[in-house]
């Protein structure tokens, strides 16, 4: 039995979190990040870093499914919806590689700084960009019209 | 009317944090350790050119910013260096980088990975060793021999320069140039002045140990709020 598409985005909106996620409420940018988690000694703020980090993550990839379930809700022809799913897949990857590499990038630029600042430079850098990401993907399904 | 309190910002939490350690002798654990530890390295240091002695309140204050006494790090790691993958300490202990310059003879050896990962005094020593080796500037120059101060001399052969006499002799060209200062051009038969030595890693100065230049060369920017808690725990120490 197919399972209508807007019962799937009901459930998807559902999900803990990704509701607020939705609306942008829980958006946290690198420099809030870092003020936030600032408030520790350089250590505890590397451990707090990581968990936004992993926060961060998490929400892209709610918001890559959400935005994979509004797509499957896109009042279009199948065929390009099927195109548009693969197109997001495709960018997806490349913005992995592409925020592994800012990031490492990012990291060098604390030269010769001792290991534990170089990670919070990389854990920063994931967090922002991760993010960015989200609300870039947010924007660009919010407005498909539904079927 | 109740009046609500101000919201504190995050370094303001991170200060208040530290207002209680002054009084929490936990924080003062490893005074001993970092007490000895720059007096051995600014006895060690204290003959390279522009070397100012180092005050061991300063990397208290570090150790207060990197970990603290209420972090399980403070245990094995309260200088922060040596967290797993760091290049930091592989670097400083690489010998190839200065490291060798800055650690007093008596801890060549003694320091290795892994008991900079786990034993305090040891990641002390290192947080501070790497601290001074970022700080340093290096040159690579002609150092005479030190058990060796007798002035020898060659006669040049048919086809000699400065280079191959250099090498044979084991000496450098710098050296030789310097010591025949008239020897422009090399004729058979001509006498040589030369004293054994060999091009070296040598420290030439050294930038200022301020707050400011310790976030920059052992944070690397990690956190913006660095220059300004070592700041904050160097005033709260000297108090």
């Amino acid at each position: 039995m197919r399972i209508p598409n807007f019962i799937v985005l009901a459930g998807l909106l559902a999900l803990p979190g990704l509701a607020t996620f939705a609306n942008g409420a829980e958006l946290q940018n690198e420099r809030s990040a870092v003020e936030e988690c600032g408030a520790h000694s350089e250590s505890a703020m590397r451990e707090c870093l990581s968990k936004r980090s992993q926060q961060s993550k998490r929400m892209l990839e709610q918001t890559e499914a959400q935005a994979a379930a509004r797509l499957s809700m896109w009042d279009e022809d199948s065929k390009y919806i099927s195109r548009a799913k693969e197109k997001l897949r495709t960018s997806s990857k490349a913005f992995e590689q592409y925020r592994d590499a800012q990031c490492a990038f990012d990291s060098s630029l604390g030269g010769g700084a001792i290991g534990n600042a170089l990670e919070m430079r990389r854990l920063g850098c994931l967090i922002g960009l991760n993010t960015r990401r989200s609300e870039q993907l947010n924007s660009t399904v919010a407005a498909l019209p539904a079927k | 009317m109740a009046t609500q309190a101000p919201i504190k910002t995050a370094f303001e939490k991170w200060q208040d944090g530290l207002s209680k350690a002054i009084n929490d002798p936990r924080w003062d654990a490893y005074d001993g350790e970092i007490k000895t530890a720059v007096s051995e390295l600014n006895q060690h240091l204290k003959s390279t050119s522009g070397f100012r002695q180092l005050d061991w309140r300063l990397i208290k204050a570090m150790l207060w910013t990197e970990s603290g006494a209420s972090s399980s790090e403070w245990h094995t790691k309260p200088m922060q260096i040596g967290v797993p993958g760091d290049p930091g300490l592989a670097s400083f202990l690489s010998n190839r980088e200065g490291g060798e310059l800055i650690l007093p003879p008596k801890w060549q050896g003694r320091l290795t990975i892994g008991t900079v990962r786990t034993i305090p005094s040891h990641n002390i020593r290192a947080g501070i060793g790497y601290l001074l080796m970022r700080t340093a500037y290096f040159e690579f120059q002609s150092v005479l021999a030190s058990d060796e101060k007798t002035i020898h001399e060659v006669t040049i052969k048919h086809g000699d320069s400065l280079a191959t006499i250099a090498k044979a002799q084991g000496c450098t060209p710098e050296i030789l140039r310097k010591l025949n200062p008239t020897a422009n051009v090399l004729r058979p038969a001509q006498i040589l002045r030369f004293q054994p030595g060999s091009i070296q890693r040598v420290i030439t100065r050294w930038r200022p140990i301020s707050t400011d230049n310790i976030a920059q060369r052992y944070n690397g920017g990690g956190d913006p709020y660095y220059a300004k808690k070592l700041d904050y725990a160097f005033r709260l120490i000297r108090s």
